[in-house]
């Protein structure tokens, strides 16, 4: 099924429902989208400037080269979600939940993912500058081929959450705390792990002595 | 970004960028910017673009970064600048923390916060909190001392994380965050 332009002759575009569908616009700006419900369909490309997408509901979906620019996503619910090639630039996706997802080459900067909650989730490929993901919850995921500068995790919880091949450059880990986590072959140089906990976590190939700042690190075994 | 009525654009300005922002009321198209730290063209040419008068300039507090791109501000727009006391010379008005400033049909909230420089002011529309360096994601700003240090801990507890959860903050430094997330997980606060 393909989407037309029927979501975009309305001024307002919330409260959608997408079953099987695919939906792809040139683009759209400011725009009320939210509260929109999506199951087996692809999203994108599809460029959103001064949107709102909250509270949106996705269930094994893919969303693909979707561009976020100063866009409102707050307290969506993706799970089963294929993220490739997001783009999100000084936008909120706050208060999130994403289940079984995989996010690949994504771009960010500026944007907030604050209180997120990720489940057995897969990031891989992406570059993130000057992101926020302070306060999130991290299980049973996987970092991997990850490019971060500046992105802070303060009082994030990571539990069974590998990082693989990452680097890691003066990420924020203040407070934050790992329960049975791995570091493969990460670049930690100016990180700070300030008043971090650990447990059962493994530095493997990975200097935890890159870090700016371990003052107060507990649990670090080497 | 358009919330309710107002747009808000966040744009990196000057030599030692910052987070500038420009609001304006999406009725009346009566602006301001927030923390002029330098001036560019794409900020010109969004401002021709969605037909912004600036009328004003907020400052959150006086240091360079945050004031270095006023005067071309003012050399192109009839505008007034807005500041704590003794932060920036220029600025006609003098706040205290408090006072309502009319933006159209907006209308801005002065709050004190002080600490990181004596008279740092917030500025609060809506559902939207402009931190300057009061309050950055995950961090706060620095100070001279250890009594400004808790003084700014203490004003920003006081009149910004007592604004609803959903307040979005816009600090001058890095990325956005909201009052909910600041509140529970900013280390500086816990």
């Amino acid at each position: 099924m393909s989407f037309s332009k029927a979501n975009t002759d309305d001024p307002d575009g919330s409260d959608r429902i997408f079953f099987n569908t695919d939906v792809q616009e040139a683009g759209d700006f400011s725009r009320d989208l939210s509260f929109w419900r999506l199951s087996g369909s692809s999203i994108g490309p599809l460029k959103l400037t001064e949107c709102r997408l909250n509270h949106w509901r996705a269930d094994n979906c893919r969303l693909q080269k979707l561009s976020l620019d100063h866009c409102l996503g707050e307290h969506g619910f993706y799970s089963d979600c294929r993220f490739d090639s997001l783009s999100a630039c000084s936008s909120f996706l706050t208060g999130s939940h994403f289940v079984n997802c995989q996010i690949s080459k994504t771009v960010s900067e500026l944007n907030s993912f604050g209180l997120c909650v990720f489940s057995n989730s897969k990031l891989s490929g992406s570059r993130f500058s000057e992101v926020s993901f302070i306060g999130t919850v991290w299980r049973d995921c996987e970092f991997r081929d990850e490019r971060y500068y500046f992105v802070r995790f303060p009082s994030s919880v990571f539990i069974n959450t590998r990082f693989v091949n990452c680097s890691l450059r003066k990420v924020i880990f203040r407070k934050a705390t790992f329960i049975n986590c791995r570091f493969e072959s990460c670049d930690l140089r100016e990180s700070v792990f300030h008043n971090a906990q650990l447990t059962e976590t493994v530095f493997e190939q990975t200097d935890i002595h890159q870090a700016a700042n371990l003052d107060g690190i507990e649990g670090l075994k080497l | 970004m358009m919330y309710a009525d107002m747009v808000v654009r966040r744009f990196s300005v000057g030599s030692y960028p910052i987070n500038g922002y420009l609001v304006a009321d999406a009725k009346t198209r009566i602006g301001a910017f927030i923390d002029p730290g330098g001036f560019s063209e794409e900020i010109a040419g969004f401002i021709r673009q969605r037909k912004i008068s600036l009328r004003h300039l907020f400052f959150t507090h006086g240091h360079w970064d945050h004031t270095e791109g006023m005067g071309e501000f003012m050399e192109r727009y009839s505008v007034q600048g807005y500041a704590g006391k003794n932060e920036v010379r220029t600025a006609s008005h003098t706040l205290y923390g408090g006072e309502d400033i009319e933006l159209g049909n907006l209308r801005f909230k002065a709050l004190s916060t002080p600490g990181h420089t004596p008279g740092g002011i917030s500025y609060y529309c809506g559902n939207c909190v402009f931190s300057g360096d009061a309050l950055f994601c995950g961090s706060v700003g620095e100070t001279g001392s250890t009594g400004a240090a808790r003084l700014q801990l203490d004003r920003v507890r006081e009149n910004i994380f007592n604004l609803p959860d959903q307040t979005l903050v816009f600090p001058a430094h890095g990325p956005m965050t909201t009052v909910a997330a600041e509140k529970y997980a900013n280390p500086f606060f816990r």
